[in-house]
C-alpha cells in the first residue's frame, strides 16, 4: 500500500513539475475590470502562448461557453506572447460590460508536447472573470449560488 | 560628458537585455591592464572597455545594430584588415558601415582615427587624435578570384594597398598584396601547390611592422604517405639590418598512440638537431618529450597536456625560425583556461612571437543573462497603443492556429479561431510579414496571400497552404533496402580521369 502511494506522488509531483500554470484562475470585479493573470512556462523551451476571450454562463450542469457578448469589451496587453524558457508572462487585460453581472473567461492556449504518435497536444488553461454590478468581493460566490453549484448554509 | 555616454549606453537598454559579458585581464603580449562589458541584446550590440595598454589611457563605448541591411557601428570601433599578409588595424572614434552583398563587402569608416588602439580578448580600445576615414571593398569572383582595395587617411598616415586572391579548386592557391600601409612599402605574396593528394609545395614573403620592421621568406615542400611525413623548407629573415637564411629537413611517422618527428635545422651560425615524441595516450591525455643538440649541448625537455570539459592545460615544445636574428630556436608555450561555475572561465597562455620574445596573456570571463530573460522574473506588459491592427489566418479549410504574423517588430501568433492582433501606438501603417518558419502549428507551410502591410481598424486576411506534397504513386513500394543497380563504370579514357584526379579536377 505504501509502495503504491509513493509511486502514485511520484507519478503526480513529476508531471507537476513540468507542467504550466495560470494564476489566478478566479477574478473577481465591480462594474469595470482592471486585472491581469500570469502563465508560467515551467519548460526549459521557449513556448508560445495565444488568448481567446469567452463569455460564460453556469447553470446545474456546469460552466458553458459561449463567443463573447457584443455587449461585452475585452482589451488585452497581448494577445499572444513568446514565454522564454521558466519565464512568467503577466497578462493585464480590461473588461467593461454593457450589462451587469458579466461573465467571462480568457483561454490560454499554448502547445505543450508531443504524444508518442507525433500528435500535437494543446493545453488550455482558463482565467475566468466575474463582473457585477455591487460587491467584488461576493460576484462569484453569487453566480454559483444563482447557478445551484455552491451549497446553502 | 564622455563617461556619461559610456553610462548611458551601458545602463539604459539593460531591462530588456539578455546577455552580459564582463571580461578583465593583463596581458604583455600587447602592454596592458583592463576591463570591459559587452551587451548582447535582440536588435543591438553595446559595448563598454576602460583600461591601461601601449602606454596609455584606453576607453571604448559603442554601439552596432543592423539599419537598412547594413552593419552600422557609433562610437569605438577595430578595424582590422586582414588580406593576403596584409594586417592593419585601425582604430575609429566615429561612425562605421559596413555593407555586404554575395560579391561586394564595402567598409565605410569616418571620425577619429589612429593605429594606437588596444586589442586584446578582454579588452579592445581605442582613444584616438586624429580625424580620418577610409574605405575599404573587397570583390568575390565566381571563379575562385577574391580583389581587395583598401584606402585610408589618419592624421599624417596614409594607407593605399589592394590584394588579390586566387584559389583553383583544392589544387592551387595564390595571393598578392602591395602598396603603402602607413606610410610603408609593402610587398607580400605566397602560392601554394597541391599537385597530388599529399604533397605540399609552397612558397611566401611577408613583411612585419611591428614591434620593429622585418621580413620573412620561405619556401619549402611536404609530403605525407599513410602514417609517414617528410618535409623540407627554406626560410630567410631580414631585420634591422641582419640577414639570416635557414635550411630545414624534418620527417615524422606515427604508429598507435605514438608521433615521432625528428629534425635537422642550419643557419650559418648554428645547427640544431631535434627529435620530438608525442604519445596521445587519449582524448584527455597527452605527452612529449623533446631532445636538442646545438653546437655541443644537449638539452632535454618534457611537456604535456590535459584537456576535459572543466580544465584545459598544455606545456609544448616547437622549432621555429625567428625574424629577430636568432633563426631556428626551440620555444615553450604553455596554456590554461578553466571553467568555473556560473558561466565563468579564467585562461592563461605564453606565446612565443616570430620576434623571439615570450609573452603573454591573462584573462577571465563571465556571462550573465539580465534583463527579460531572467528565469522565474515576471514579464509584464500594460497595455499600450489605442490602434489595433488584427487579422484572421487561414487556409483553405478554415482558420489556422498558430500563425506567426510580424507586424513592424512584434510578432504575434494566432489562436484557434485564426485571429491574431497586436496594439500599435501609432496609426500609421506598418509593414507585415508572415514568418511560416516559427508556425507553432505542425507541418511545413507556404503563403498564398499576404498583404505588405497594415492599417489600425483593417483586419487584415492571410491565406497559408500546407507544403507536405507526399506522392501520390499506383506503382508498388520498391524493396528500399536492395542495392540500386548501377550500370559499371565506363573504362573510356581511364588514364585521362586518372590524370585528371591526381589533379585534382576530378
Amino acid at each position: 500500500m505504501k509502495h503504491s502511494f509513493a509511486i502514485l506522488m511520484l507519478i503526480l509531483c513529476a508531471s507537476g513539475c513540468r507542467a504550466q500554470t495560470v494564476s489566478p484562475i478566479v477574478a473577481e470585479f465591480g462594474k469595470k475590470a482592471n486585472g491581469a493573470f500570469q502563465i508560467t512556462n515551467n519548460t526549459v523551451q521557449p513556448m508560445v502562448v495565444s488568448l481567446e476571450s469567452y463569455s460564460f454562463s453556469l447553470d446545474s450542469k456546469g460552466q458553458h461557453f459561449r463567443k463573447l457578448d457584443a455587449t461585452t469589451h475585452v482589451t488585452l496587453s497581448e494577445s499572444s506572447a513568446r514565454l522564454s524558457p521558466r519565464e512568467v508572462h503577466e497578462f493585464n487585460y480590461r473588461i467593461t460590460c454593457d450589462v451587469l453581472p458579466c461573465y467571462t473567461t480568457i483561454l490560454s492556449g499554448m502547445i505543450v508536447g508531443k504524444t508518442q504518435d507525433g500528435i500535437q497536444v494543446r493545453l488550455i488553461l482558463p482565467h475566468s472573470v466575474y463582473t457585477c454590478q455591487k460587491k467584488a468581493s461576493k460576484c462569484r460566490e453569487q453566480a454559483l449560488k444563482e447557478a445551484g453549484l455552491l451549497a446553502k448554509k | 560628458m564622455k563617461h556619461l555616454l559610456i553610462a548611458a549606453l551601458l545602463f539604459c537598454p539593460v531591462a530588456r537585455g539578455q546577455v552580459l559579458l564582463l571580461s578583465g585581464g593583463s596581458s604583455s603580449l600587447t602592454p596592458g591592464s583592463g576591463a570591459s562589458a559587452t551587451l548582447y541584446l535582440p536588435d543591438a550590440t553595446i559595448y563598454g572597455a576602460i583600461g591601461y595598454g601601449a602606454g596609455r589611457f584606453q576607453y571604448a563605448a559603442s554601439d552596432t545594430f543592423l539599419w537598412q541591411k547594413s552593419i552600422v557601428t557609433v562610437g569605438s570601433k577595430q578595424i582590422g584588415f586582414g588580406f593576403s599578409g596584409v594586417g592593419l588595424g585601425l582604430n575609429v572614434d566615429g561612425i562605421s558601415i559596413e555593407h555586404k552583398t554575395k560579391e561586394f563587402d564595402v567598409v565605410l569608416f569616418a571620425g577619429a582615427v589612429g593605429v594606437s588602439g588596444y586589442s586584446t580578448p578582454f579588452m579592445i580600445s581605442a582613444s584616438n587624435t586624429h580625424g580620418g576615414g577610409g574605405v575599404f571593398i573587397s570583390r568575390k569572383f565566381h571563379d575562385g578570384v577574391k580583389l581587395y582595395n583598401l584606402e585610408a587617411v589618419n592624421g599624417g598616415l596614409q594607407t593605399a594597398a589592394m590584394g588579390a586572391q586566387y584559389d583553383y579548386r583544392r589544387t592551387f592557391s595564390a595571393t598578392l598584396s602591395a602598396g603603402v600601409v602607413n606610410n610603408a612599402k609593402l610587398l607580400d605574396g605566397s602560392l601554394t601547390y597541391h599537385p597530388w593528394q599529399g604533397l605540399n609545395l609552397y612558397i611566401g614573403r611577408q613583411d612585419y611592422f611591428s614591434p620593429f620592421r622585418a621580413t620573412g621568406d620561405d619556401a619549402g615542400v611536404n609530403y605525407t604517405w599513410n602514417q609517414f611525413s617528410v618535409g623540407a623548407a627554406l626560410n630567410e629573415s631580414n631585420s634591422r639590418a641582419v640577414t639570416v637564411k635557414g635550411e630545414s629537413l624534418t620527417g615524422s611517422f606515427r604508429e598507435g598512440i605514438l608521433q615521432e618527428q625528428v629534425g635537422y635545422y642550419h643557419t650559418s651560425s648554428r645547427t640544431l638537431l631535434n627529435s620530438n615524441s608525442v604519445e596521445t595516450i587519449n582524448h584527455r591525455y597527452i605527452f612529449s618529450e623533446s631532445v636538442s643538440r646545438s653546437n655541443g649541448v644537449t638539452s632535454f625537455s618534457a611537456g604535456g597536456g590535459y584537456t576535459s570539459n572543466r580544465l584545459s592545460v598544455t606545456l609544448q615544445h616547437s622549432i621555429v625560425f625567428l625574424l629577430n636574428g636568432e633563426g631556428y630556436q626551440s620555444v615553450t608555450g604553455v596554456s590554461l583556461s578553466l571553467k568555473l561555475p556560473h558561466d565563468s572561465a579564467v585562461n592563461f597562455q605564453t606565446v612565443t612571437v616570430p620576434t623571439g620574445q615570450t609573452l603573454y596573456t591573462a584573462y577571465g570571463t563571465n556571462y550573465a543573462q539580465i534583463g527579460d530573460a531572467i528565469p522565474g522574473q515576471v514579464v509584464s506588459h500594460q497595455i499600450a497603443g489605442n490602434f489595433v491592427i488584427s487579422g484572421i489566418c487561414r487556409d483553405k479549410e478554415g482558420p489556422v492556429s498558430g500563425c506567426a504574423v510580424q507586424v513592424g517588430k512584434i510578432i504575434a501568433y494566432s489562436n484557434s479561431q485564426g485571429e491574431w492582433s497586436i496594439r500599435a501606438k501609432k496609426k500609421d501603417a506598418q509593414a507585415v510579414a508572415v514568418l511560416p518558419a516559427v508556425f507553432t502549428t505542425p507541418g511545413d507551410w507556404e503563403i498564398v496571400s499576404s498583404p505588405d502591410s497594415a492599417l489600425p481598424g483593417k483586419p487584415l486576411e492571410i491565406v497559408v497552404k500546407r507544403s507536405q506534397n507526399i506522392p501520390v504513386t499506383t506503382k508498388p513500394a520498391t524493396d528500399t533496402t536492395a542495392p540500386a543497380e548501377t550500370p559499371p563504370a565506363s573504362r573510356k579514357n581511364f588514364w585521362k580521369r586518372l590524370w585528371n584526379a591526381a589533379l585534382g579536377r576530378g
